[in-house]
């Protein structure tokens, strides 16, 4: 008896809120508006307090925490993983989880806020292309076959490395293998030579083509494998003298030929056969120059643009600009070349007795002041010279 | 009343963490003695690249690029001469003074190897290859009677005789080796900082057999320059982050040195590191001047 009123009375305080809750607050939130299609878990077995406070709270919504700590009180693995991880989805590192997902219940898989293909474009729209010979998943908008979306071992957010991952699809290795005159495809980089959202010809193979590659002539190339970049400066000569400057890019032994660092020897999607766009290309070896964006307000709107303003091959500035520190910013900004604060050779920076130029008050990388400026236009960099004032 | 071998004991216990403390905070005490900005004749340096020590006159020597001219110093930074071979030079980057007086100078512009001997006014520019490939002549540095020259094409140290003729070609027998950005030559080893990665390599120069490998327990963004120290220290020069990083032995990060800006011992594009004698010299391109550190 007694221990049956014990059950009882425990029972009774368990449900007691739960109950009260799911009654309380759909009394006034129509159950059928919030919990329709997949529905997060909490709110199918109606534990709205588990996220929100019931009278006042400092976070809109009346939620208990902001977002996304809030996820990770449930999500514990995910926040354990996002630690570890070397590149993280930008959304995922702002802590906008709702950027993509409803906290309530969605018709998508994952409560996604619309259909993946819809979700992603929203963001990436430079890869909402339409191809006359669409790779199959991307055709169908099924982006996580192949990405993750919350973080990954790479900067694509390729769920596998390297070809590893085509290979999960393409499962015939031995045809793959016969096609492409190798005893191995392991070894292979697919994404070299196919563009993995579409292209305009059978393969998806990217559109401009080496000519040797073009022409069946491989012996040009692969007979000369051990030379490095001198293969290459056989056909190009005059970009071996592009090299012969005080900073030049050319990482002789990163690679068995330097230049397969950054271009693609058969296929590419660009007529410099640069193996992606810069702006992601160049951060392979230069991710600081993203974690200078992330941590800044301003930025140059041609940031994106690396060879705008950098050379690709070499250059006799620091940090391998397209001129000295004014003739590269003059070359877009006409109007301050010719009305400025004085630059140039007779102007010298009393810090350091160098000539002052546009680089020496501004940073395109970024900055957190106004016009890329270094400090605070409003006294702190002029005061940097000028002490007296 | 404490007896003699407690009071030997004490000494010993006291000196040790003497020199404890000594080797710990050597790199962190580290302070600004002089700050190298002009040539004798009071003209700025611009855009130098180049910095090396010549122990038989104690001078050091800077290849002041910008301004097409070298120039050298005494060890308390003292300017003492400047020359620019009757204005032929051109681009100087990198430099040696060899025993017998011959200044070796890589001029970019022409990718040459220049031999400056002064006695007997030749003023040379030799284009180097290695088993019939062509050099891209980077930094330079001296061995025995050898001139070593980092070829930026292949990454690796290749070894010159009086003839400038090729005679060896060092790489790391590894199959991760990515090249060569800098490299020093200390008893009879062979430094070599990698592209990218900031891992320093000790190669046998006689042998070509790797003796030591050190991988910085850190990240590292563009490391440029390194030196080494005779306490096991390793400093690193990374260009990007504008600071000089000191690791031990076993890649663990123990300091971090400098900060980046505009003013006498900051950082702009730092480019050169050089440990000579107790002091450390690094060489600034972006503020064109060379800060000497010291105690």
């Amino acid at each position: 008896m007694i221990v049956a009123i014990f059950c009882l009375i425990i029972c009774s305080l368990w449900a007691g809120p739960v109950l009260g809750a799911k009654k309380d607050c759909f009394q006034c939130h129509s159950r059928r508006a919030l919990l329709k299609g997949n529905v997060h878990p909490p709110a199918a077995r109606g534990e709205c307090l588990k996220c929100h406070l019931p009278h006042v709270s400092r976070y809109p919504k009346l939620l208990t925490q902001e977002s996304p700590e809030l996820c990770f009180t449930c999500h514990k693995k995910l926040s354990d993983r996002l630690q570890k991880a070397p590149f993280i989805h930008g959304p995922v590192a702002k802590g906008a989880c709702r950027r993509c997902h409803e906290a309530h219940a969605s018709s998508q898989k994952n409560l996604l806020k619309k259909d993946p293909k819809t979700l992603c474009f929203s963001c990436h729209k430079e890869a909402n292309i339409k191809y006359a010979r669409p790779h199959a998943p991307f055709a169908k908008g099924r982006c996580l076959s192949c990405h993750e979306a919350h973080y990954a071992e790479n900067r694509l957010f390729l769920k596998k490395k390297g070809s590893s991952l085509c290979f999960s699809c393409h499962r015939n290795t031995e045809t793959l293998a016969r096609i492409h005159k190798v005893k191995n495809v392991k070894g292979l980089d697919c994404l070299s030579c196919h563009n993995p959202h579409g292209g305009p010809q059978k393969g998806l193979l990217r559109s401009f083509r080496h000519p040797p590659y073009a022409q069946g002539k491989c012996q040009t190339c692969h007979q000369n494998l051990k030379a490095g970049p001198d293969m290459c400066f056989k056909c190009h000569p005059k970009t071996r003298s592009d090299f012969y400057h005080q900073h030049n890019h050319l990482l002789g032994g990163y690679e068995e030929n330097a230049c397969l660092i950054c271009h693609a020897p058969h296929v590419a999607s660009n007529k410099e056969f640069l193996r992606d766009k810069p702006r992601r290309l160049c951060q392979r070896c230069h991710a600081e120059t993203a974690r200078q964006r992330a941590e800044s307000l301003y930025i140059h709107p041609k940031w994106k643009e690396c060879l705008a303003c950098h050379l690709a091959h070499g250059s006799d500035s620091p940090s391998m600009l397209n001129g000295d520190g004014n003739a590269v910013c003059v070359r877009c900004h006409e109007t301050q070349g010719k009305f400025t604060h004085p630059v140039g050779e007779k102007v010298r920076d009393p810090r350091n007795g160098q000539p002052i130029t546009c680089v020496t008050c501004h940073n395109p990388m970024g900055t957190n002041f106004k016009y890329n400026l270094r400090l605070s236009g409003e006294a702190s960099l002029c005061l940097e010279c000028h002490k007296n004032y | 009343m404490l007896r003699m071998p407690q009071k030997l004991l004490i000494f010993i216990f006291i000196l040790s963490l003497l020199c404890l403390s000594i080797h710990l905070s050597w790199a962190s005490s580290l302070k600004l003695t002089v700050s190298i900005s002009k040539g004798p004749e009071g003209k700025n340096l611009y855009q130098p690249l180049g910095m090396f020590f010549d122990p038989y006159n104690q001078r050091f020597y800077v290849a002041d690029t910008g301004n097409n001219r070298l120039l050298s110093f005494s060890l308390n930074g003292t300017p003492l001469k400047s020359f620019d071979a009757g204005g032929q030079l051109k681009g100087p980057y990198s430099l040696v003074r060899d025993s017998k007086g011959k200044i070796w100078v890589v001029e970019r512009p022409f990718n040459s190897l220049t031999e400056i001997d002064l006695k007997a006014h030749r003023f040379e520019r030799h284009q180097l290859s290695c088993a019939g490939h062509p050099v891209l002549v980077d930094r330079i540095a001296l061995w025995q009677d050898y001139l070593l020259v980092l070829d930026r094409a292949s990454g690796m140290v290749l070894l010159y005789d009086k003839d400038l003729s090729c005679v060896k070609s060092l790489r790391p027998d590894i199959e991760d080796f990515k090249g060569f950005f800098d490299f020093k030559v200390k008893n009879d080893r062979l430094w070599g900082l990698e592209n990218l990665t900031g891992r320093i390599l000790a190669l046998d120069l006689k042998s070509g057999k790797i003796l030591d490998m050190i991988r910085p327990k850190f990240l590292v963004s563009l490391p440029v320059s390194f030196e080494l120290d005779n306490r096991g220290n390793f400093y690193l020069l990374d260009r990007y982050q504008k600071v000089v990083l000191v690791f031990d032995k076993s890649g663990r990060l123990k300091h971090r040195l400098f900060k980046k800006g505009y003013l006498p011992g900051e950082l702009n594009y730092p480019w050169q590191l050089l440990l000579l004698q107790g002091k450390l010299l690094v060489l600034d391109e972006g503020n064109g001047r060379i800060d000497i550190w010291g105690h």
